[in-house]
């Protein structure tokens, strides 16, 4: 993808990996290697938490948890799910991979950016201000049918 | 079609109180019997009794478990018991012999695997002339626990076929046949030992024209290509001339790869299919469930397995039945009893050495660190609710990136299928937002090298993921909004498609956030 003249799009070998492997010299500008079994075990740790992290718990009255949703109800892709339920360490995982590249790069960011957005993000008050609605989001239904061929802004 | 004997139970050799003098006329005819029984089995009562079986029952022998006068559990070397594990097991394999193809067996533990390969081998090498029996494995330990049975049982099978063996090489092959006493060597079957060596010698069978073929412990390694290599060897005019069966136990599903593609994709194998119990929609191979667990067989008889009048001689002959709900309720207070423990590598063992499902032969308590459980329950609501997301394909549309509508289906399975189409378009779980604000979207990325095979299963994988948004919002947020799996015939195709995802989530003039897979 570099060659392809995409470096603008990559991230830099984050400065992370170096908390991993402290002593690697695998030194490259873009992206992130996988010749250290600690980076493979961090990456998937990463999907692992992503995975049991609660995101809803109710309880009742006396605070016993009557209902608990978790990280991997929020994926919605069968067949990563299928590649998660057949991982092994000999096979092609490639969508495990790039999932959990991004789940890392997300919890490294969250630290750093904190939540994105919101009504008190002066940033995003910026990107709407002076339009006519402020939604955040675009209705896609509505691009999906109208028209055959669709601009995916609106 | 062949007039089938009938017979009675009191017929069987294993009935017989005594046999023929050697010498006499009624030997020959008393062993043309029981041989015409082995190749083309017989009626009782109105019931077929495949051949194998009445081989494997009368002419077999092996280590089977007694209790001694002392009370003490103690094993001889007897002809097997039967159980409905037989009784399957058997039916298959004669099945998959009439229909010329082959069939796969993956389940429990101590289904009597390997006694039944070394039975069938030698089934084959003592009455099928000029044959060639090959057993196939991943590694040698494994190949040998098969080939010490058939060795021993070699020599217990009754004199009037036990045939000398001319050479003697249990590594390699296994002539059977006459040695005159001018030294003049008669060869009339043959035995071949092969070793796939866990995938690495992919030619192991090639060359050889098997009429009976076993492949022992399919989850040890790659075979597939094996097979592949075999398979002219015993192509006909007519279709297959030889079934090939191949087995593997849960637990031992190291590298398994090959074995779930042949389990679940048995119809482009030409191998015998199978409906799930609980899901009519999945086929796959021949699986033999906890159900069949050792521990909960029952004393009880043919008639009442196949529940026949009681008046039928079926009832004479014994069997072991499994009793599947005392077998389920082993199974469950045994995981309840190691989940309690907090041992996850022996609740794992359990799980994949007596599976309830099919799926659970393939886990792997090595390295699969991920909650399996929910994660098969998360896959299941989404087909259940058909939330697969939307396929697009994005295109350049005077200079703005556009998506259309496509029919193309993203790859379903894994491991990808030979017939599966690997050029998949972009999936779509919610659209982007229009100038999305800084690090709202991530993407992770995994390509694949150009100079791989065309037949590689490795796929260039692009996931777009929407961190949190707004504490408030309902729409998607830290969750995977998009994603691209494919392996397009172009290179340029896949890159294409995977920057012009990444543009649409990234494309706000501040917002550069990816990471990539060198």
């Amino acid at each position: 993808m570099k060659s392809k003249g995409d470096a603008q799009y990559l991230e830099k070998q984050p400065q992370w990996l170096m908390e991993i492997v402290p002593n690697t010299t695998v030194k490259r500008e873009y992206g992130i290697h996988r010749s250290s079994q600690k980076i493979i075990d961090y990456l998937h740790a990463c999907l692992k938490k992503y995975m049991e992290e609660s995101i809803v718990k109710e309880t009742d009255e006396n605070g016993s948890v009557i209902r608990e949703v978790f990280g991997v109800n929020k994926i919605l892709d069968p067949v990563l799910l299928e590649e998660i339920i057949q991982y092994n360490d000999n096979g092609n995982f490639d969508r495990i991979i790039a999932a959990e590249l991004a789940i890392a790069q997300a919890l490294k960011m969250d630290p750093i950016f904190g939540r994105i957005g919101g009504s008190g993000d002066d940033r995003v008050k910026s990107l709407y201000s002076g339009k006519r609605n402020n939604k955040l989001f675009s209705e896609s239904s509505s691009l999906f049918y109208n028209k055959q061929k669709q601009k995916l802004f609106t | 079609m062949i007039n089938l004997k009938n017979i009675d139970y009191k017929d069987w050799y294993i009935n017989q109180k005594r046999i023929p003098d050697k010498s006499s006329e009624e030997h020959r005819e008393f062993f043309n019997h029981h041989k015409e029984l082995c190749l083309n089995g017989a009626m009782m009562d109105g019931v077929y009794i495949n051949p194998f079986l009445y081989w494997h029952l009368n002419f077999w022998n092996t280590e089977v478990d007694i209790i001694d006068e002392r009370g003490r559990i103690s094993q001889k070397y007897a002809n097997p018991y039967l159980r409905d594990n037989e009784w399957v097991i058997t039916n298959e394999i004669d099945r998959a012999q009439n229909e010329r193809k082959g069939l796969v067996i993956l389940g429990i533990r101590r289904l009597a695997k390997s006694v039944l390969e070394s039975s069938y081998i030698a089934w084959g090498a003592t009455f099928d002339e000029n044959s060639q029996n090959v057993i196939a494995g991943l590694n040698s330990p494994d190949i040998k626990l098969i080939t010490d049975k058939i060795d021993k049982g070699l020599n217990f099978i009754p004199e009037a076929w036990r045939w000398q063996r001319i050479e003697d090489n249990w590594k390699n092959q296994v002539t059977l046949g006459i040695k005159t006493k001018s030294g003049e060597r008669i060869p009339y079957s043959s035995i071949l030992i092969r070793n796939l060596d866990e995938g690495n010698n992919e030619e192991a069978i090639a060359g050889t024209k098997p009429r009976k073929l076993i492949i022992d412990e399919i989850g040890k390694g790659s075979f597939l290509r094996g097979l592949q290599a075999a398979i002219p060897g015993f192509t006909t005019p007519f279709g297959w001339g030889c079934s090939p069966i191949l087995t593997g136990t849960g637990g031992d599903m190291k590298r398994f790869m090959d074995a779930k593609s042949l389990m679940f994709d048995v119809d482009n194998f030409n191998f015998l299919t199978y409906n799930n119990s609980k899901d009519t929609s999945r086929i796959h191979g021949l699986f033999i469930s906890n159900k069949y667990r050792m521990e909960a067989k029952e004393d009880s008889s043919l008639g009442a397995f196949l529940n026949v009048p009681l008046s039928s001689e079926l009832h004479q002959v014994k069997m072991l039945v499994s009793n599947e709900e005392k077998a389920n309720a082993l199974t469950v207070s045994n995981l309840e009893r190691l989940k309690k423990a907090g041992d996850r590598i022996a609740y794992l063992k359990e799980k994949m050495y007596y599976p309830q499902e099919v799926d659970d032969i393939f886990l792997n308590e090595d390295t699969n660190i991920f909650d399996i459980e929910s994660a098969k329950r998360q896959k299941s609501r989404l087909l259940q609710q058909l939330r697969t997301g939307t396929p697009v394909i994005l295109f350049q549309d005077e200079g703005k990136i556009s998506h259309e509508f496509t029919d193309k289906l993203p790859i379903s399975n894994f491991p990808l299928k030979n017939s599966d189409l690997k050029d998949a378009p972009v999936v779509i779980y919610e659209f982007p937002i229009e100038n999305p604000p800084y690090g709202l979207y991530v993407a992770g990325v995994d390509p694949y090298r150009q100079g791989q095979s065309a037949y590689s299963s490795s796929l260039g994988s692009v996931y777009i993921y929407k961190r949190m948004h707004s504490l408030m919002d309902e729409k998607y947020q830290d969750m995977f909004v998009a994603s691209y799996c494919a392996r397009p015939d172009k290179k340029e195709t896949w890159e294409e498609q995977a920057r012009m995802l990444i543009n649409i989530t990234m494309l706000a003039p501040f917002v550069r956030m990816m990471i990539f897979l060198l």
